[in-house]
């Protein structure tokens, strides 16, 4: 197993320190300037904790399917051949790779809880030593207890279905305290913590207990990790990263679903048995691949329909940063939904193979993937609905939702026919700044199109309703004249593989 | 353009990776009803040669003409059955769905007759259901098979393709390649199986990217090249 490389860490915490100041810097602004007057200090005070009591569980699910799974040990494919199977004590191998490994989750929880404090000081009271180290803290002991989850459940071998039920009532259990402002469950006493600055409470400690607890529980049992599912990982988590340094998307989605184990459903929700071919077969190709997509990915379209829903009634109340999660979201959703044409992209020989030019096929890949995100796009809208219960709001955000379910459509689709950026295309502009903004703009454009069509529920947000209102027409207007660029630009993409 | 019934005419053919020639001026014509083992050792340059045909890569220069049309050109496309030594299959369709799919592509409609005939030739009548992705190596390659030989073509480029075949699948294989060119199809086929030496046409042989071979097949002379 490797050793620990200095150089390398120094590059890793110059890195971090970059995007820790990027972060800071676009960041604060979205959650507004000056001291927060006291009516938002003690709703902080009062649901802050139950919130984010709510996202540790979840990020503390996450870990133990992730540890079902085989996660979150990643041996490389040559230490399972040459250390893995030599005659060595496996967990005296693997504790020494789980405690590298802990460094390095400890110190991504450390920049996220640095910025979070950063962010707090700037608004709430209390000082701001006590919140960055607040927010350090809590960022390394949420980091450590989802990683420790992780371990836990792939060091006993524990069974999907006991993880998920597992994390499952974890979420719910905070969830409750989030909604009776209680603090019962082991993710609010951890969360507690965070809010240590403004409100003291000896649960914390409870919290930082059970996390120091469920981190040490993953090393002790980290040798129980199976061979089988740390070489089935061993490859794929490889590929994750040298496709997520490439910032190749469709690949980086390929590869997590490889690692998730979400393959396509052996006998399909429902057969698909109507005649015809329109489409060049496209249509129909597609929702036999939409038939069977595993329970999963059906579960998240919606989750990232509601999720798109929530964030926009945010936006409406006035947080307009969170415009950018319902972009964020509904894009992740609209990649998920364009799978046929992905399924082209990714076995060029087929389609060069057959005699119909790539770009109509591209865009004869584009019905079934519009279908299914009217769908996200009814899951979005009856969750804003149910929030906002205006009928102003709902009149927006229907307007909206459905220029973001043309855009996403198009835009996605642009995404993953694209593939990874080529570097020397960019570089060829001359400076190696410009080739960075180059690369940054092709990746964000297609999803900064999606966000653009929520605006008008970010300007109601912030302008007021008639704002909203007024710039609905025009944003509809504009990202369709986007789709309709895009698409245009699609239809004229020729096969290049070589 | 000469004409001849067309085929598949390889005119100057040169193919070159970083300075390195992988095919060197190549000059070959297939005339329809003939069937072409294409020979040579690991690195010869039989893939590139089907891949430069099939339209998959682009010739450094030279050209390729498939029934009179350039290769990778919508004609050349309709007119040219391609498959490659790895099978490329959707991730998210079953085997009948594969079926549908590149027939309603190439305008015939949902289910060719001769695709019953071929699954059955080939032992996957009872596998008709299932993702061909979780396959084993040899039935994927018979699914690839089929895909490619259910559409029309003219002209057939197939690569390896007894790779991983079991020996009834490798003979019904056999069969099914005599057959399509006794049907009138160009049909060339990379392979180092001897034995389907014998029942081709002829062979060509290439080193180092150069036609050294060209004519019945003469074991005596091409063994030597498997070396």
């Amino acid at each position: 197993m490797e050793d620990q490389d200095w150089i390398d860490s120094v590059y890793k915490a110059y890195l971090a320190a970059i995007g820790a100041a990027v972060a800071i810097f676009y960041l604060s602004p979205l959650f507004g300037s000056g001291d927060a007057p006291p009516s938002l200090v003690r709703e902080v005070t009062e649901r802050g904790p139950g919130i984010l009591g709510v996202c540790v569980s979840v990020l503390v699910l996450m870990g133990l399917r992730s540890g079902a799974r085989g996660g979150p040990l990643a041996p490389e494919p040559a230490d399972i051949t040459f250390v893995l199977l030599a005659p060595l004590q496996r967990p005296t191998v693997l504790r020494s790779a789980a405690i590298r490994q802990a460094r390095g989750v400890a110190f991504t929880g450390a920049v996220v809880g640095l910025v979070g404090g950063t962010i707090a000081f700037r608004r709430l009271p209390g000082s701001p030593w006590a919140w960055l180290a607040v927010g350090i803290g809590i960022g390394v002991l949420v980091a450590l207890a989802a990683w420790g989850a992780a371990l836990v459940a792939s060091g006993t071998r524990l069974r999907m279905r006991t993880a998920t039920a597992v994390g499952a009532v974890l979420v719910a259990w905070a969830a409750y305290d989030a909604i009776a402002r209680a603090t019962t469950s082991p993710a609010t006493q951890l969360a507690r913590v965070g809010l240590w600055p403004i409100e003291w409470s000896a649960r914390g400690l409870l919290g930082i207990g059970l996390a120091v607890a469920v981190a040490a529980l993953g090393f002790v049992v980290a040798g129980g990790v199976s061979i089988e599912s740390a070489q089935r990982r061993a490859g794929l988590v490889g590929q994750l990263r040298f496709a997520a340094t490439i910032q190749d998307v469709r690949a980086v989605m390929v590869l997590h679903r490889q690692l998730a184990q979400e393959r396509p459903r052996l006998v399909p929700w429902r057969r698909i048995r109507a005649r015809g071919a329109w489409l060049h077969g496209c249509w129909r190709r597609d929702w036999h691949g939409l038939a069977r997509w595993p329970a999963s990915r059906v579960v998240r379209g919606f989750a990232l329909g509601a999720l798109t829903g929530l964030a926009l009634a945010g936006a409406w109340r006035g947080a307009t940063f969170l415009v950018l999660v319902a972009g964020a979201a509904f894009f992740v959703a609209a990649l998920d939904a364009n799978d046929g044409l992905g399924e082209e992209a990714d076995h060029p020989e087929r389609p060069a193979g057959y005699p119909v030019p790539w770009g109509t096929l591209i865009l004869s890949h584009l019905a079934a993937p519009a279908v299914v995100m009217s769908a996200v796009g009814v899951a979005a809208l009856v969750t804003f609905a149910l929030i906002t219960t205006s009928l102003t709001a709902l009149g927006v955000g229907a307007v909206s939702i459905v220029g973001a379910t043309v855009v996403g459509t198009v835009a996605s689709a642009a995404m993953v026919v694209l593939g990874a950026p080529r570097v020397d295309g960019a570089f060829a502009l001359g400076f190696p700044e410009f080739a960075a903004l180059f690369v940054a703009a092709r990746q964000l454009f297609p999803g900064a199109l999606v966000t653009a069509a929520f605006l008008p529920v970010a300007l109601a947000g912030t302008g007021g309703i008639e704002n909203g209102t007024s710039a609905t027409v025009p944003t509809f207007l504009g990202v369709i004249v986007a789709a309709i660029g895009i698409g245009s630009w699609l239809r004229s993409r020729e096969m290049s593989i070589s | 353009m000469s004409d001849d019934a067309f085929g598949l005419e390889a005119r100057g053919l040169t193919k070159t990776y970083d300075e390195i020639d992988a095919l060197d001026a190549l000059d070959l014509t297939v005339r329809p009803g003939e069937l072409v083992a294409l020979v040579g050792g690991n690195g010869a340059g039989k893939s590139t040669f089907l891949r430069l045909a099939a339209g998959l890569l682009e010739p450094s220069s030279g050209e390729v003409l498939i029934d009179g049309s350039a290769a990778g050109s919508i004609e050349a496309r309709e007119a040219c059955s391609y498959i490659g030594d790895q099978p490329a299959l959707y991730g998210d369709l079953s085997v009948r769905e594969h079926i549908e799919y590149v027939a309603n592509v190439h305008g015939l409609g949902a289910w060719p007759a001769y695709a019953d005939t071929l699954l059955t030739r080939l032992g996957l009548d009872d596998r008709v259901d299932d993702l061909p992705a979780r396959f084993s190596r040899g039935l994927r390659q018979k699914t690839s098979l089929i895909l490619a030989l259910i559409r029309p073509f003219t002209v057939l480029l197939v690569d390896e393709p007894f790779v991983g075949l079991d020996p009834s699948g490798q003979e019904a294989l056999t069969e099914i390649l005599v057959n399509t060119a006794a049907g009138g199809a160009a049909v060339i086929t990379a392979t180092h199986q001897l034995t389907f030496l014998e029942r081709t046409t002829r062979s060509v042989v290439l080193d180092d990217g150069i036609v050294v071979y060209d004519d019945a097949p003469d074991l005596t002379w091409i063994v030597p090249f498997f070396e």
